[in-house]
């Protein structure tokens, strides 16, 4: 790449010289052509990895060679790519060239620079979801490349109002960040934050959609992402018909989605394909699994060291004998264990899928039941951090997931410092935290605080599609209503 | 900022202030039992039973007997005998030998709202012989203070027993108007235990035990069946057995002269054993009138002995202090053995069982 000061050297030299620097680069080429039929000598100079050869030989050379070709404004008119530019400023040259535009020069046109858009596009084939699977559903998850990612939106919304526009953010990097939204729906507000969040950003690289939610959020020291990330452009069409604003950032698999709230971290897209009694029954299944799972460990501590009085007459005798040979309080037995798992997630997330699995196995297996064997920990307690672990991993957002099982280490230390009490001292920090907190000015608790009815067709629960006519409250869209309510219920069959 | 560090050098420094209990570093008591102390010198002897709990998951009585003053006194004696420190959160029974209750029960109750670490729902009852005799026993695997507790619940929940616990005991200690009664707790020989009966208290002392065949009638007048049982003998010498009863009580007082009250029972059930032959609906009906007169008249007896005694267990001065405005509990004391009380029971059969 060319170093950022080649701009200060471009102004002290003369239009002619401008190869010299570019020249540094090794694959930067420049070579020279006689037209056939007026003899006139034009130059080519493009960097050869950024432009499809392709398209030059088969396409661009061989019309200028065998054609007419007297002045740079021919190229409109015998070069068959819709995309040419002539320019006389050769301040452009540098962004063109790095774009991926080949250079034309003719000998006796000095002073313009024609540029043929020849970019060679080195994208991956659609893949399948892998994070946010769906067993149902359709199959294909966005991929690298900008264009191509907004291909797949697009065709899902054809209509002329979802409107993207684009921006460049990273001095280095030049990262091309689209954000979309779907003109007379969205709130204008929430797509001018957008897009005044994103002029302001001031970074060199941007490598992932994640570097962009941490610069966009409203507070980056939360523990809880505050923009969803998706794979799936099924999911960003829907939410983009909702009312919400998608960004999609070149090299980037992952698209965000704001402005987002608590509950939608988790419901997984594949709620919208079940039955909704189903789907509703998945979802109150997953609430209880990341209660449970931020909150057992903890009750344990709590329960074993302070507050044995809340343990039912029955449980008494197993978790009393279970604990009898254990040498070490219930705190340190508990984050023995909890640090044991992260350690196998991490292990795991860190080698090779292969040899991660067996991790897995070994991990699971031989520590588990070696530590109870060995007397370190209670079988009881075993059962429990096991029982969080899967319950964390049942969050369809990854982040989020990882949110959770951060989330149980500060309950742990209060529950041992103050046992229930401090549970619920903890309990009560969470909360003010998640009060406070806001995805681009929007109340990340909402629909639940601020109380919002009509918008809890779709937390807990997972009403009926055509139940949820109205977009949710809380995004003030320009339309509130999706459709014709009375319509939608009364369905007419031919026979009637 | 400096708010926040205000508030986690508290946190930090206020770790200390919590009593830590981890549960198998104590010795926790199922049961107490309190008994006279035989040599005068203190008002209490207290047992405490502590379930020991073995590597295969049986239990072990073990006691505990101190005397003292007072209720914590005597359980910081027992931390004398004791391994780790006895706690009482894990209470489920306490037994009070008869002697004790005759007595008259206001020093033993008051530990027992004070400790926030005691359950409201655990049981009291009263027993003829030495508590410390009745926790030495080997009733079952589940350990003594289970059983016995487990005893009274299953006998709450589907016999005649009617319910009580810790917070309707307090209840009706304090409360004007309603006399209390416990269970009543008999041990056979080491291996059984029985229910015998409830023990009628009258001021705060035991005056009286109910025999447990008087149960059923009692239940009828101070609680409701949700799921009982009753046989009864006819006159024509059959025998039926009525099940899955039903019943609710009501009071009704004559507005003209509130001496009168009528205790209106309603009885559901189905026959589920008949000794006889056919049930037809005449020998319904018969069946009906018979269990009818033989309620109103085993419930007014029961009335009568109440009224005699000047007790009043079922709680009729609640009734009235309910219903009439500016009532006095010290007159009305006074004219309860002549209230004229009426019982007005109507049983229904539903079902006779299935072949017919």
């Amino acid at each position: 790449m060319i170093p950022l000061s080649i701009w200060d050297k471009f102004k002290k030299i003369k239009n002619d010289d401008w190869k010299s620097l570019l020249k540094l680069s090794t694959d930067f080429q420049s070579t020279y052509y006689f037209n056939e039929k007026t003899n006139e000598r034009f130059g080519f100079h493009f960097y050869a990895t950024l432009v499809d050869e392709q398209i030059i030989q088969e396409s661009a050379l061989p019309a200028l060679l065998t054609k007419k070709f007297e002045s740079l404004d021919d190229l409109h008119r015998i070069v068959p790519i819709a995309d040419i530019h002539i320019l006389k400023n050769p301040r452009d040259i540098e962004q063109k060239l790095l774009n991926g535009y080949v250079l034309v020069t003719l000998d006796s046109d000095k002073n313009r620079f024609g540029f043929i858009a020849a970019q060679k596009e080195i994208v991956r084939s659609l893949s399948q979801p892998e994070i946010e699977f769906s067993v149902i559903g359709p199959k294909e998850a966005f991929v690298e490349a900008i264009g191509q990612n907004l291909n797949l939106i697009r065709k899902r919304l054809p209509i002329k109002e979802l409107i993207s526009q684009e921006y460049t953010v990273g001095k280095l990097s030049k990262t091309k960040v689209a954000v979309l939204h779907i003109e007379g729906i969205t709130n204008k507000d929430n797509v001018d934050t957008v897009k005044q969040r994103i002029k302001n950003i001031e970074i060199d690289t941007i490598s992932d959609s994640s570097n962009i939610v941490e610069l966009l959020s409203d507070n980056s020291n939360s523990l809880f992402p505050q923009l969803l990330d998706t794979e799936r452009p099924d999911r960003v069409a829907a939410i983009l018909a909702e009312g919400k604003i998608a960004i999609i950032v070149d090299g980037s698999p992952h698209v965000l989605i704001a402005p987002t709230t608590l509950i939608e971290f988790f419901s997984a897209f594949e709620d919208y394909f079940l039955n909704w009694i189903v789907a509703t029954f998945f979802r109150l299944v997953r609430f209880f699994a990341v209660v449970f799972s931020v909150l057992v460990t903890p009750i344990y501590v709590a329960a074993m060291t302070y507050q044995y009085e809340l343990i039912p007459p029955d449980l008494l005798g197993i978790l009393v004998t279970s604990r009898r040979t254990i040498p070490l309080p219930p705190i340190l037995e508990a984050l023995f264990l909890e640090l044991t798992i992260e350690l196998l997630r991490e292990a795991g997330a860190r080698l090779p899928t292969k040899v991660g699995q067996t991790i897995g196995i070994v991990g699971g297996i031989v520590i588990g039941t070696a530590s109870v064997e060995a007397g370190l920990t209670s079988n009881v307690l075993l059962i429990f951090v096991a029982l969080g672990a899967l319950g964390s991993f049942t969050t369809p957002v990854y982040k989020m997931g990882n949110t959770i099982r951060v989330l149980r280490f500060p309950f742990l230390l209060f529950a041992q410092f103050w046992g229930v009490l401090g549970i619920l001292f903890c309990f009560c920090i969470l909360i003010a935290h998640l009060l406070r907190l806001t995805s681009l000015g929007r109340p990340f608790l909402a629909p639940i605080y601020p109380l919002r009815v009509a918008d809890m067709k779709d937390t807990l629960i997972r009403a009926p599609l055509q139940k949820m006519y109205r977009r949710p409250h809380v995004l003030r869209t320009q339309k509130p209503k999706r459709f014709n309510k009375k319509k939608a219920e009364n369905p007419k069959d031919i026979d009637e | 900022m400096k708010k926040w560090i205000c508030v986690i050098c508290c946190l930090f420094i206020l770790t200390g202030c919590v009593q830590k209990r981890i549960i198998d570093e104590l010795n926790i008591a199922v049961a107490t039992g309190f008994d006279p102390d035989t040599s005068d010198e203190h008002l209490l002897k207290t047992t405490f039973l502590m379930e020991i709990f073995n590597k295969e998951m049986s239990v072990e009585n073990k006691t505990v007997t101190t005397t003292g003053d007072l209720r914590k006194e005597t359980l910081y004696k027992a931390n004398r005998q004791a391994p780790s420190p006895i706690v009482v959160g894990g209470l489920r029974l306490t037994l009070y030998n008869i002697a004790i209750a005759e007595r008259g029960l206001t020093a033993y109750v008051d530990a027992y709202q004070r400790d926030a670490s005691i359950g409201k729902r655990i049981y009291f009852a009263t027993t003829d012989s030495n508590t410390e005799d009745i926790f030495k026993g080997e009733y079952g695997p589940q350990g003594n203070g289970s059983f016995i507790s487990d005893l009274i619940e299953h006998n709450i929940d589907y016999g005649d027993l009617p319910k009580t616990n810790l917070t309707l005991f307090m209840r009706d200690f304090y409360q004007e108007g309603k006399d209390i009664f416990l269970p009543h707790i008999k041990k056979i020989n080491e291996q059984e235990i029985e229910l015998a009966g409830i023990s009628l208290f009258k001021d705060h002392a035991a005056y009286k035990i109910l025999p447990s065949d008087k149960l059923f009638y009692f239940k009828l007048l101070v609680d409701r069946y949700s799921r009982g049982d009753f046989s009864i003998e006819l006159p024509d010498g059959e025998k039926v057995a009525i099940q899955s009863i039903h019943s609710n009580h009501k009071y009704k007082l004559d507005k003209k002269d509130p001496t009168n009250i009528t205790i209106k029972i309603k009885v559901q059930g189905n026959i589920k054993e008949y000794s006889g032959n056919n049930i037809d609906d005449k020998k319904i009906k018969e069946i009906t009138n018979f269990i009818n007169k033989k309620i109103k008249n085993e419930c007014l007896a029961l009335i009568k002995s109440f009224q005699e005694d000047n007790a009043d267990p079922i709680g009729l001065g609640k009734v009235y202090s309910t219903k009439i405005r500016n009532f006095d509990y010290k007159e009305w004391k006074e004219g309860y053995p002549d209230l004229n009380i009426k019982v007005d029971p109507k049983v229904i059969i539903l079902d006779t069982g299935a072949s017919i």
